[in-house]
This record gives structure tokens, sequence and C-alpha cells, in this order.
């Protein structure tokens, strides 16, 4: 741990970043006023008094936080989660980031960050997405993955969390961008998937660690996971949803946005249909297709794609389209196969489309589970793999 | 002069005997009485006293003393009425002295020495023989439900008069034969809901249909509107008849909590449906004095909890032991009861707070409300549901539709698969394919190479534990049954491993 005397200016952002609960917009406030973190951190307690406004309360929590012993806390804890850092102008830094209009001043990161001269594409959607969503998230994530590019997005369930795991397990790179301290995983049941990432990519955070994943944060981020991005790939999205929002901001920033289709009428799908048809969004036709244009757009802007030979090989998991293994059908598991589509259907419904009874049904599918040819995802209902 | 008579108390659902005894000494003029009494057994004096002096005796003005032994047992209930007037009438000469003997008497008295109903005369009566008596007087109400009890001379009174002219051979008292075939077809004949007004719901009736018949739990999930609680209120009438030890069974519980019909005997198996604000004393059984509970109360019947994640965690919780044993003990500081508790549990619930998920068009629960709404329902208690079924909305043409199968084909198919498992299982202490322990599971649920290839399959693919394993062989026998087969094959094993409880994984969890 360095002395004070020898701290650089880079320390002194690392300081002013990890003061808990100062946002971009006061740390913009208080650097108009002292030019710099070391001139704030070296001011008299009296100056900080023109900041002190009713009802606000970051002034008063940042006062304590200007001594040396506070600071190497803060980097103690930094260590302990093995929490880096990056300071704006500081090599490393994303340059995609530096291009916004309101960049972060410091980003934590366990893990690596996003490469400057390789493509990436966010993919985002709805945490409560259905099972065709995930289904084109995880299908999305494994082509970007195998083709080397580096699958941006936000951690979250459903989307997010599917595009991630699929470019780790395609063994692709990927990069979560958190709204809370780099140290914590939300939601906690993406562990697995956090811990994957620290590995092969990164989790990155404008908030310093410690920072729990407050509601108002996470429209903070999305503006990262745009900015970070090439392109944005909007899975599945309401109307008024944080994807759109992404995708929204994304536009603004000059990205290219792609949305993937779903029927229409399906609420879940409503925003990406609304993308595609007013907002200048480009339609998915397929991961693989896509893929194809991203690696031209990627020609375009001059970005390469990660080299196949830099790539690890794909973990075991290997994505289930295309498989041939099929086992045989028993003549009930074939006909009530053909009645399941991917909108999740009760025994009932298929016992009157098939015309067979609701034991034989039941039967039936448990077969075709064990095949792997069917899932249930909530009590009896099921959709076809 | 000293005088006995016999008498019976209820503790649990077990009757003790009591002895009454009275004594007329000379002394200072007093009704004194002894032997760790309640308030209600206290108040008996004077209820006594007035009900003698309306039959024409008068007592003597002497020293009156009323034991209640064992004087160690907290003596409850107005029962006692009865005993206490005629031994006295006997101590004060009233009566031939030993006319009493070998008769047990339970009831309460009026004023007017009319006698009124008590509850548990059929534990009492049923014990009346291992007292050392061979006859009972019970009140004429409780006439019905005490002469279910074969071997004991069971005798109906209406007043305190005829009893005491019975005792000295000058009237006769009534008596009744209860004839349990009787009863059960005149209540068979009271109307109740029937299964033929449901309209689609295919699943859930085949579901209905196998928890009655292997008496499983059963988990009914759905959308609001769906019918859930309408198929669990159809349920009672499918449900196969009691044998006639099982009647005796649950009219003893209705008797100790005073909840008998007129006809006195309890012929159908209960349905208790508590509203979900219970309280867990009330579901258990319990109060100062124990009274049996809703799970006692349900007995050889049918539980239904409706909107089961309602239901305060605690009293949810206390369901898992009883459900395992078929039995509650309660411990109270009167005394310790043990109540049995055998019942078919049936839950009905939304799938999330809202009611629609997984349709993701009506419903916006994240999945982390689904989660936490479903968390009110332990695990440890989902284990133990053997089956759990959806019950979709209706569409319209469903509703245009002809009603389904009526109960009693249905209860006819129940019956067969009731008998055949009543055969297998006699003399093992238990009755249906619900309540088989593992070892039973294993052995009349004989799996031949290519069923446990697919048992093994299952249990791999779908992750099984051991509990859940268990619950699918019974559930393949109870299929099994109900086709009559002999054995239990592949599909009915592949159809029971559909009804399992979901997991959390895939229930309110990330959706593989």
């Amino acid at each position: 741990m360095k002395e004070l005397g020898e701290w650089t200016d880079r320390d002194y952002w690392l300081w002013l970043c990890s003061v808990p609960g100062l946002y971009r917009a006061q740390i913009c406030a208080l650097m108009h006023y002292f030019k710099g973190p070391r001139e704030l951190f070296e001011a008299p307690e009296r100056e900080l008094d023109g900041f002190e406004r009713p009802g606000q309360r970051w002034v008063r929590r940042l006062r304590p936080c200007r001594s040396p012993e506070w600071a190497r806390e803060a980097r103690r804890r930094m260590e302990k989660h093995q929490v880096r850092f990056v300071a704006r102008g500081e090599s490393g830094y994303p340059e995609n980031l530096a291009q916004i209009a309101d960049p972060p001043y410091g980003l934590f990161f366990r893990g690596c960050l996003p490469r400057d001269g390789v493509y990436s594409a966010a993919v985002v959607g709805a945490r409560a997405c259905t099972l065709y969503g995930k289904d084109m998230a995880r299908r999305l994530g494994w082509q970007l993955g195998r083709a080397g590019i580096q699958v941006i997005s936000g951690l979250a369930l459903g989307i997010d969390g599917a595009a991630q795991a699929a470019a780790v397990d395609s063994g692709g790179k990927s990069y979560a961008i958190l709204g809370c301290g780099a140290d914590i995983c939300y939601p906690r049941e993406h562990i697995g998937l956090f811990t994957g990432l620290v590995k092969e990519g990164g989790v990155l955070s404008e908030f310093p660690c410690g920072t729990p994943p407050l509601p108002g944060h996470f429209p903070i981020r999305n503006r990262l996971i745009s900015a970070l991005a090439d392109a944005v790939i909007v899975v599945e999205a309401r109307e008024k949803s944080g994807s759109l929002i992404t995708a929204a901001l994304a536009l603004d920033q000059g990205k290219e946005v792609y949305a993937v289709p779903g029927r229409s009428g399906d609420v879940l799908s409503g925003g990406c249909n609304s993308l595609i048809a007013g907002s200048g969004a480009a339609l998915v036709l397929s991961p693989e297709k896509l893929t194809e244009e991203l690696r031209e757009h990627a020609e375009r802007i001059g970005k390469s794609l990660t080299d196949p030979g830099e790539r690890r090989a794909s973990s075991g998991k290997e994505h289930r389209k295309g498989r041939e293994d099929l086992a045989v059908l028993s003549p009930d598991e074939e006909l009530v196969y053909g009645c399941l589509d991917l909108s999740p259907v009760g025994i009932d419904r298929l016992s009157e489309r098939t015309r067979i009874g609701v034991g034989r049904v039941s039967a039936a599918l448990t077969g075709l589970q064990l095949k792997d040819r069917a899932v249930q995802i909530g009590k009896n209902q099921y959709v076809r793999q | 002069m000293y005088s006995r008579v016999i008498c019976g108390a209820i503790y649990g659902v077990e009757a003790r005997r009591v002895s009454v005894e009275a004594d007329v000494s000379e002394g200072m003029p007093l009704f004194a009485m002894v032997g760790y009494l309640s308030s209600e057994v206290r108040e008996a004096q004077d209820r006594v006293r007035t009900a003698i002096k309306s039959i024409g005796e008068n007592l003597p003005v002497k020293r009156i003393t009323v034991n209640l032994s064992p004087a160690d047992l907290r003596k409850e209930g107005s029962g006692f009425d009865l005993p206490i007037a005629v031994a006295v009438l006997m101590s004060a000469g009233a009566l031939p002295a030993g006319c009493a003997e070998g008769i047990l008497m339970v009831g309460e008295l009026g004023l007017n020495g009319q006698l009124r109903p008590v509850r548990g005369v059929l534990q009492i009566a049923a014990a009346a023989l291992s007292f050392g008596c061979q006859a009972c007087i019970v009140p004429e109400e409780n006439l019905a439900e005490g002469s279910a009890i074969s071997g004991v001379k069971v005798l109906g009174a209406g007043s305190l008069k005829e009893v005491t002219d019975y005792l000295q051979g000058k009237g006769e008292l009534k008596r009744r034969e209860t004839d349990i075939e009787k009863i059960r077809q005149k209540q068979r004949a009271q109307r109740q809901p029937d299964f033929a007004d449901i309209r689609g719901q295919s699943a859930l009736r085949r579901a209905a249909e196998i928890a009655v018949a292997g008496f499983h739990n059963l988990l009914i999930i759905g959308p609001p509107g769906a019918g859930k609680s309408m198929t669990a209120k159809r349920i009672p009438s499918i449900l196969p008849e009691p044998t006639r030890e099982e009647i005796l069974e649950i009219t003893r519980i209705h008797s100790v909590a005073g909840m008998l019909p007129p006809e006195g005997i309890w012929t159908r198996r209960p349905f208790r449906s508590p509203h979900h604000s219970i309280s867990a004393s009330a579901m258990a059984g319990g109060g100062k004095v124990p009274k049996p509970g809703e799970i006692s109360l349900a007995h050889r019947g049918v539980l239904f909890l409706d909107e089961l994640p309602e239901f305060a965690q605690s009293t949810l919780e206390l369901l898992r032991q009883p459900m395992e044993d078929g039995q509650i003990t309660i411990c109270r500081v009167s005394g310790t009861s043990c109540y049995p508790a055998r019942f078919i549990l049936v839950g009905a619930c939304n799938p999330c707070k809202c009611g629609y998920w997984p349709d993701r068009d009506r419903c916006r629960c994240s999945p982390g409300e689904v989660r936490r709404y479903l968390e009110h329902i332990s695990q440890p208690l989902l284990d133990r549901m053997d089956l759990c079924v959806e019950a979709r909305e209706p569409v319209f043409a469903d509703l245009m539709g002809e009603g389904g199968e009526s109960s009693a084909d249905i209860r006819s198919r129940v019956e067969k698969a009731a008998a055949l498992q009543a055969e297998r299982y006699r003399g093992i202490g238990c009755q249906f394919n619900g309540e088989l322990p593992l070892k039973a599971a294993e052995r009349f649920c004989r799996l031949g190479r290519e069923e446990k290839e697919i048992m093994g399959q299952i249990y791999r693919k779908l992750s099984l534990t051991g509990r859940s394993y268990l619950k699918i062989l019974r559930v393949a026998r109870t299929l099994a049954d109900l086709e009559g087969a002999e054995r239990v094959a592949a599909a009915h094993l592949l159809e029971a491993a559909s009804y399992r409880t979901p997991d959390r994984s895939y229930w309110g969890g990330d959706g593989g």
C-alpha cells in the first residue's frame, strides 16, 4: 500500500470513485469546482459547505472519507475481492466508453476488460422471459461466442444470463456490467455464471465495492452496456422496459441495433416488434445470419474478431441444436410430440389434441422428457425441445 | 352409607374409568364434592340436588360426600351428573343398594330431571366391558351412537325418573339396534356435488381419481377460477366407502368433538376444509383440555386446504409429522392426548401472486416473486404431496361441452382399486398405497427388468430424491390397481412420474 505522499493522480481517482453514494453527476459538479480529485481530497472542510443542499446527504457522507485511513480500507476491500480499477484516460480504459457523452470516471472490474480492437455485441432482454426468448438468447450467445465476438450483457436473470452462459460455454468471451459493486453477485442465482465470467471475460461496474443493487443503478449501467457494445441485440422486451431504454441509448450512441421478432400480440415481444417497425432496429433472421452481418459490420468499422486460435475449446456442454442421435419414440410419444410447440401446453390440451387419455399423455410426456424431446417448465406445462 | 356407580370420562379419544362414590353420614348438612374437579363438574351438585327434588325424592339433611376417583385425574365435562345423582340416591336409601352394579352411567341432568346428551358416548360404551360393566345407561340422544357397539347392553333414558324406575325394576329403558348399513344408505342418499358438473379438466379429474383410489396427497395448482375448489368439493363423492372399523374410528372422533349427525353414526368419510385463517391449535387439535383439530376430524377422509400459501407457515409445518405418523400427540397442562390423523391432504394454490404464471402475456411476476410466493409452502411439505396437477382455465368450448363422467362411475373404479388394496395389505397395518412404507412399497411394487431400467432413467433424468422415488412407486401401484393390473408396468411409472411435485429449479426458479 502506497503512503499518501506517493499517491499519483490515479490513486486520487480511485479514492474518489470508491466513495459510496457518489454518482457521476456529483463527481462532475465537484470536479467543476475543485479541478481534480487531489484538490478535493486536500481541500479544507469549509470548502465543501457550498455543496450542502437540504435533503442531500452525499456531502455529509463524503467528509469522513477524506482520510488516508479510509482510502486504505477501501483498497483493502478491493484487494480482498480481487477487484481492479481503471481510471478514465488511463491506458486500458475501454475506447468505446470514452466516446460517449457521459463516460464513467473510473471502472471497477474483476477478470478482464473488453478488448478494444475486438468487436463486441450486447444481448439484452427481459428477466421474466419465455422459453422461446431464452432459447434464442442461448443460440445467439453460442453463435456470437463461437464467432469470436465479445458478448456484453447485464448478468440479469432470463435473457442476459442465458446469452452470457451460452457464450462462455461456446468458448467465447463475455462481459457483464453490474448495477452493484463488482464484488457482489446479483442476482445470487447466477453465482456460477459470475465466477465463469471472471475467468472467461469480466465483470465490470461503475460502482465501488459493496454498493448494493439499488433499482436506480440499473438505468445508469444500461448506458454502459450499449456504450461498450458495437451492436445491441434485443431478444425479448416489453414496451417500456429497461431493454428498450438500452436499445434507445444504443441508437443515440450510433450503434447497430437488432431485435429478435416475436409473434404479434405477444406482450413480451411487443418492444422488439415496435423497435423493428419504427425505430430503426434490424430484424434478426437467425443467429447464424446475424453473426454474418456482424462480421461484415466489424470489418467496416475496422474491428477484428477474437482469433479462433486464441479461443478455448468449447466446454463439454454441447449446444443441443442439430444433434442427430435421437432415441426412437413410441407411437404415443410420437403423437404427443407432434402436438407440442414452443409455448407451454398443458396435459388437458394435449389430451384433446391427440385424442388419447390423460394417463397415456402423461406417460408419453415423461417418456419424451427422458429422451430430451420435451421440457416441463411449470407444473404440467410442457414445451418441445 | 357408602355407594358406588361406574362412569366413564374422555381423555383424548380414549375413555377412562371413573368411579363415583357417595356417602351420606351424620354431621352438619353439607354437599361436598372432591376428586380434582373442574368447575362444570363442581356445579353438578346444584343440578343433581334440584333434579333429585324434581322426581319427588328429598335429600336427607345430612352430610353428603361425593368422591370421583381416581383422584389424580382431572374430571371435566357434564357427563358425571347422572352417576352422581344415582350414587347419592343409593346412599340416601332411595334406591336399593347395589342396584347399579355392573351398569355404566353417563349423562347430564337438567333441573327438571331431564337427561341431556354428552360427548364421547361411543368410546365410553366401547370401553364399558373393560370397566367391568355389561350395560350402559346413556342419554336418549346418544343412544344411536352407543348402540353401534356390540357386546354391551346400551340403554337410553330420557330422564332421571326413567333411570330410577329401571334400577328399581319398575320400568324398562329404550334399546335400539343401530344398523350401520341402513344409516349408510340414508346418508348416501343425501345429495352432494357431483363430478358430472365439471366440464373439461381431464387431467385434474384423473389426478383426483388416483388420489382418492390410493389415498395420495394431492396438490392442485392453477389460475383463479380454473375450478380447483370446485373439483376438491366433489372429491367426497368419489371416496371409497369406509369399512366398519373405519366408520367407528370416524364416529369416535366426531363423538369426542360433539359433532355427530342425528343418526348417531358417521358413515361417510369426512371432508374438512378449514379457512386459511385457522390457528395452529385449531388445525392440530388443542385447547386447555385437548380437543381434536381439523386434521383429526378429517381422519380417514379429506383435508382440503384452499389457497395453501395463505395459511400461516407454522400451521402448515405442523401437518408434516401427522402426515408421516398418521396421528398427532398433543401435550397440554391437563394431560397428553393422542388423536388419529390419517387423511388425504388436498391443497390448492395459484402458481404465483397474480395467478397466471407461466402465461407471460398476463403475468408480470418476476421469477423472484414467483419463488417467494411459493416459498410459503416449504419443501418438506411439498415432498409429502404424492401428486401434483395443474388446473387450467376452461376455454369456451369446455363450458359449452358435455359434463364429464359422473361421480358414481368414477367411484365404482375407485372401489375396485380400494378392494384390491385392502386384500393385498391385509394384516400389514396399512390400507392404501399412499400409506405404504418404503419396505412394503418395494415388496408390493416389484419392478421387472425393463421397469427398473425406466425407473433408473427417470431417477437420473429428473433428479429424484429417495422420497420422490417412493412416491412414484406408490402412485404407480395405484395406477396399476385402477387398471386391475397385477404388476406395475413401465407406463404406470412414466405416468406416475409426471405427477411428481415440481422442484424449485423450474418452479419459480430460473426456468431451466
